[in-house]
């Protein structure tokens, strides 16, 4: 791939197959090398997160970057340590609400972002949805409380327990 | 008594130009917009984590509920994701079904997008013609996939059952009538001094700001830029259509809405060449099986048991593989992450673009008068179910 051949301090490995993927120890160096050439002229289209609990570096981030002038899609990827990376919302103005989304759903702090308020969840949300250890049912459901005349919320009441089903047969393998 | 600077009202949620429920706090001098900051999210679902707690056959159905107006195309694209990471190839004909069904859902988006954005700006005549004419198009769903609405319609590996002789041919039949409806609406609009006022030079996105903004889709094209996935990376059979981009010339809210007006006019023209294909294909194939895609059940007690076991354990996915899917849906870019780990994805995200274009509504807004707001929420073409997710 051209990244790791023109960067190779930068790029710490390289998937090609089903499709091409560039992971990176310096996120921010690659985005601005990305924005800046010539080369690329490149573009945030998307931000995202994922969180591998159990790996020392936790959070991996996503940024998916198109070079309109010669039609290249670059998946770019970083695993942090700890979750804080500076902002990229002045090398790509469309960053402000992904960065947003990533901040509320996984507790990745961007430094220097300007606004960085919950975007999705509910007002007053606690806890951070899409890390693994955040239960799908949550923590919390609202009803209308007859007695207090308003809308309250109280701990979650499942009638049923969340079932999955495990179908892998012991004679397979 | 102290001079009064500015004030803040809040637009919606409940308020019928905001296009469903999206909460806007608008910071105003006189009538003058100085900040515009969008609430989303009342109609969040975690549909993301949802995927994650699903496997690939159970997650379809979410991606109806994401945008509810242009239903088929975002489940084409959770199709697409599925065959990419399984390596799955549908049949010829399959994939004609899936264009001709993309470009029927792009009408039915666009009719949506431009007959509320008229009925915000104050024309309601054009809705009610433009809904007469989703109607139909509803019913061709409702004759492929048996749902008005929430289709189901493509399938990884194929469609769920292929489109019979009578309703090619009355789709055909609607496409030799619907440009007069759309001349018709175009009577009503184009050319309407207070439609052209209420557009004209409204919300005026630069190239630059548009791609800095990520915008894609319309809101692309508007500001001249003609950047189409379909033609750019071409998916199913469109490499094999003649089809135009249109492309607006000074980025306003009235090239937007010609964009789309045009892109009508192609989106019939795919549709028939799409029709034309499936006839020829269907009257080559004497025996066509009645149901496609390779996630079908035969009769046999071997494959019985295989289909059993894909339906319930679901495809694996082979562990540390990712594949990021994208196609034109008709607001712009719709794109769908897999991260794989066994039968269920490990991560699943979604690239809404309606959340982008909206992310750009406080840029746009700003020196713009509070009744331009409607006009700029109507040209961004939003619906909730996929900005929220």
């Amino acid at each position: 791939m051209e990244l790791a051949r023109l960067y190779p301090a930068w790029v710490t490995g390289v998937v090609l197959s089903p499709q091409a993927g560039v992971s990176t120890g310096a996120p921010l160096e690659v985005l601005t090398t990305l924005r800046g050439s010539l080369l690329h002229g490149g573009w945030l289209s998307d931000l995202w997160g994922t969180d591998y609990p159990g790996q020392t570096r936790r959070v991996q981030l996503s940024w998916l970057i198109w070079s309109y002038p010669r039609g290249v899609r670059t998946l770019l990827f970083t695993s942090l340590k700890t979750p804080r990376i500076p902002s990229g919302v002045y090398l790509f103005p469309s960053a402000v609400w992904f960065e947003r989304e990533v901040w509320e759903m996984l507790g990745v702090t961007f430094e220097g972002h300007p606004d960085l308020r919950r975007l999705l969840t509910d007002y007053g949300f606690n806890g951070y949805p899409l890390r693994k250890d955040f239960p799908v049912g949550g923590h919390l459901e609202v009803r209308f409380s007859e007695r207090n005349k308003r809308v309250v919320s109280r701990g979650v009441n499942f009638t049923q327990e969340f079932r999955t089903f495990d179908f892998t047969s012991p004679w397979e393998n | 008594m102290g001079k009064l600077k500015s004030f803040t009202i809040n637009f919606g949620p409940q308020h019928p130009a905001a296009h469903g429920v999206l909460r806007l706090i608008l910071e105003l001098d006189g009538e003058v917009v100085v900040r515009a900051d969008p609430h989303v999210g009342l109609l969040h679902r975690g549909t993301e984590k949802l995927l994650e707690e699903r496997n690939l056959l159970q997650g379809l159905p979410y991606f109806d509920r994401l945008d509810y107006v242009s239903i088929i195309a975002y489940e084409h694209v959770y199709s697409l994701g599925v065959e990419n990471l399984l390596d799955l190839n549908p049949t010829g004909s399959a994939r004609w079904t899936r264009v001709l069904f993309l470009e029927l859902t792009r009408l039915l988006n666009h009719l949506m997008a431009i007959t509320t954005h008229a009925l915000d700006v104050g024309a309601l005549t054009p809705f009610l013609w433009g809904f007469e004419e989703r109607e139909k198009l509803i019913e061709f769903y409702e004759r492929a996939s048996g749902a008005r609405i929430h289709a189901a319609y493509i399938r990884p590996g194929g469609v769920a059952t292929p489109v019979d002789v009578t309703t090619r041919t009355d789709i055909a039949a609607f496409l030799a009538q619907f440009p007069a409806r759309l001349n018709e609406m175009e009577e009503m609009l184009t050319n309407n001094r207070i439609w052209r006022q209420r557009l004209v030079d409204v919300g005026v996105v630069s190239l630059e700001q548009a791609l800095s903004w990520g915008f894609s889709g319309p809101m692309l094209r508007g500001s001249s830029w003609g950047w189409d996935l379909r033609v750019a990376t071409p998916y199913e059979t469109y490499s094999d259509v003649e089809f135009g981009v249109p492309v607006g010339l000074h980025g306003d809210c009235f090239d937007r809405y010609l964009v789309r007006v045009e892109e009508i006019r192609q989106s019939c023209l795919i549709a028939g060449t799409a029709l034309d294909k499936l006839n020829l294909l269907s009257a080559g194939e004497a025996s066509t099986p009645d149901r496609e895609g390779e996630l079908q059940p035969s009769l046999q007690m071997e494959d019985l048991i295989a289909h059993f076991k894909k339906f319930t354990t679901g495809e694996v996915i082979p562990p540390r593989l990712f594949v990021y899917t994208a196609a034109e849906a008709p607001k712009g870019e719709f794109g769908v992450y897999f991260a794989g780990d066994g039968a269920k994805p490990w991560r699943a995200h979604l690239r809404a673009p309606g959340f982008v274009h909206l992310s750009a509504l406080d840029g746009i807004a700003v020196d713009h008068i509070i009744a331009d707001v409607v006009t700029l929420i109507g040209t961004q073409d939003i619906v909730f179910g996929e900005i929220d997710r």
